[in-house]
């Protein structure tokens, strides 16, 4: 073979090599925000987000895949979006729904998040669920 | 049945396949008795051309059926409730009553012969291009006997693939007693091979053990050197053998939760859709472990007075082949995995 063939030969796998992930992480550095535990995408409604100490946040497409992620890393302090007005409040202070309505057609989440009572019963009598409370609630 | 443009299209080259596979054997078992009983090697050279770009059609569209195979999956993937990725429409049939309950069978047997037949389409290549440089081609029946096994392989690869496409993907369960568990949605989570406990170890394992395996191909391969016997060559193979077993645990268990940024989702089909330049570093270590066996194939099957001259080369080249192979798929990856979020 010949040296200059030989030349581009390495030239072309050098510029694969190096290429081919740059301009892959270019192509997904602006991508929208993907759950941490399966990497789907978040509807804002739904979002949770898991606050470890020493670490960015994590964000999850529904409640069942945060708590998921709870079972792996136990101890954070979890913030979780109401419903009803789209605010975010600490996972302490919310009320928790099972209902029939799936939150997410691949997780196959029932669990609603609510910030007041009266909310939360709604729901639950509108679409058959119960509120979870005690030992079921859950992200605790 | 699922029936989209990627399931036609694949129905479409697996049928090809199975006529292709069929014609090869067929064709195959009577060029090498006319080969075996004519006296003179030039008489019948000219039927076998056929033959032969049958095999060789036969071998690009089994390339091609490969990446067409994890297409249809991805396209599944929106037509099961609860599946997220490759790795659920795998799952599913699992567990059913109907015929469904073949799927991740007939998958499993896909997944294990298209790398096969790609190592056997590529070692037949090789000896087809050794014979090729021959004045009298001494290897012709050679190459007649491991088209045999090849066409089989493919006949199956093709019954199994157009099996799995026109199968009913709906599961049939058991009607759920108080005795039941339910666990669908564990069943389409994928886990690590390793529990995750061998991160450290895989990776230590990973690069050194390529890095050993590209000094000693670039040992082997340098133009001085003399090329290596069989003894080195099998003891090469059992050692790319393992650093292919060791790279799909390392695949499996850290690269692909670090580049898709999902530290607890062992998936490495997610990469196709969502990481596809780690496909391509996975594709050049799997070309590398195959260049190492098309060697042996060579040194193997290609002996004959007129290709002792050749054959060192063509290892030699191979184990070349083999070396750029590892050091550019393990340069992708590391740049990727330095660059994953």
């Amino acid at each position: 073979m010949r040296r200059q063939t030989r030349a581009a030969l390495f030239l072309s796998g050098l510029a694969l090599v190096v290429g081919l992930p740059l301009l892959g992480f270019w192509a997904r550095r602006d991508g929208p925000p993907r759950c941490a535990f399966d990497g789907l995408p978040i509807e804002p409604v739904y979002r949770v987000t898991v606050h470890h100490d020493f670490d960015e946040p994590h964000e999850f497409c529904c409640v069942q895949c945060a708590e998921r992620w709870l079972k792996h890393r136990p101890r954070a302090l979890v913030v979780v979006t109401d419903e009803a007005t789209g605010q975010q409040i600490s996972a302490m202070l919310a009320w928790f729904v099972r209902s029939s309505v799936v939150t997410n057609r691949v997780t196959g989440n029932r669990v609603h998040v609510f910030q007041e009572r009266a909310d939360a019963e709604r729901h639950a009598a509108k679409f058959g669920g119960d509120i979870l409370e005690g030992a079921a609630r859950p992200l605790q | 049945m699922i029936l989209n443009s990627y399931a036609v299209l694949l129905a479409f080259v697996a049928a090809l396949r199975l006529a292709l596979g069929l014609l090869v054997i067929g064709l195959g078992t009577r060029a090498w008795l006319a080969n075996h009983r004519s006296a003179d090697p030039d008489a019948n050279s000219d039927r076998f051309y056929l033959l032969l770009l049958l095999a060789l059609l036969l071998l690009g569209l089994n390339a091609a059926s490969w990446p067409l195979m994890y297409l249809l999956l991805q396209s599944y993937v929106s037509e099961f409730p609860g599946v997220m990725c490759i790795y659920g429409v795998t799952r599913i049939g699992e567990g059913s009553l109907g015929a469904a309950r073949h799927l991740p069978g007939l998958l499993t047997l896909l997944q294990l012969t298209k790398p096969a037949l790609m190592f056997a389409g590529g070692a037949w290549f090789v000896l087809y291009l050794l014979n090729r440089q021959t004045p009298t081609s001494p290897l012709l029946s050679r190459l007649f006997v491991l088209l045999l096994p090849f066409g089989a392989l493919a006949t199956v690869d093709a019954v199994a693939e157009l099996t799995y496409v026109t199968l009913p993907k709906t599961e049939e369960r058991p009607s759920s007693g108080c005795c039941t568990i339910e666990r669908d949605g564990d069943r389409f989570q994928p886990v690590g091979l390793t529990g995750g406990r061998a991160g450290l170890w895989l990776t230590a394992g990973f690069f050194c053990g390529t890095g050993a395996l590209v000094a000693v191909l670039s040992a082997l391969s340098r133009r001085s050197a003399t090329a290596p016997g069989n003894a080195s060559l099998t003891l090469l193979c059992i050692a790319a053998i393992a650093m292919t077993a060791v790279g799909g645990l390392f695949l499996v268990d850290v690269a692909a939760p670090t580049l898709l940024g999902l530290p607890y989702h062992h998936c490495p089909y997610d990469l196709l859709p969502r990481v596809p330049e780690a496909v391509v570093a996975a594709t050049l270590y799997l070309v590398g472990g195959f260049s190492i066996g098309w060697a042996w194939v060579a040194r193997q099957f290609g002996s004959h007075p007129e290709t002792s001259l050749l054959i060192p080369n063509t290892i030699q080249s191979l184990l070349r082949l083999g070396m750029w192979c590892y050091v550019a798929s393990v340069g992708m990856l590391s740049l990727e995995l330095v660059l994953a979020p």
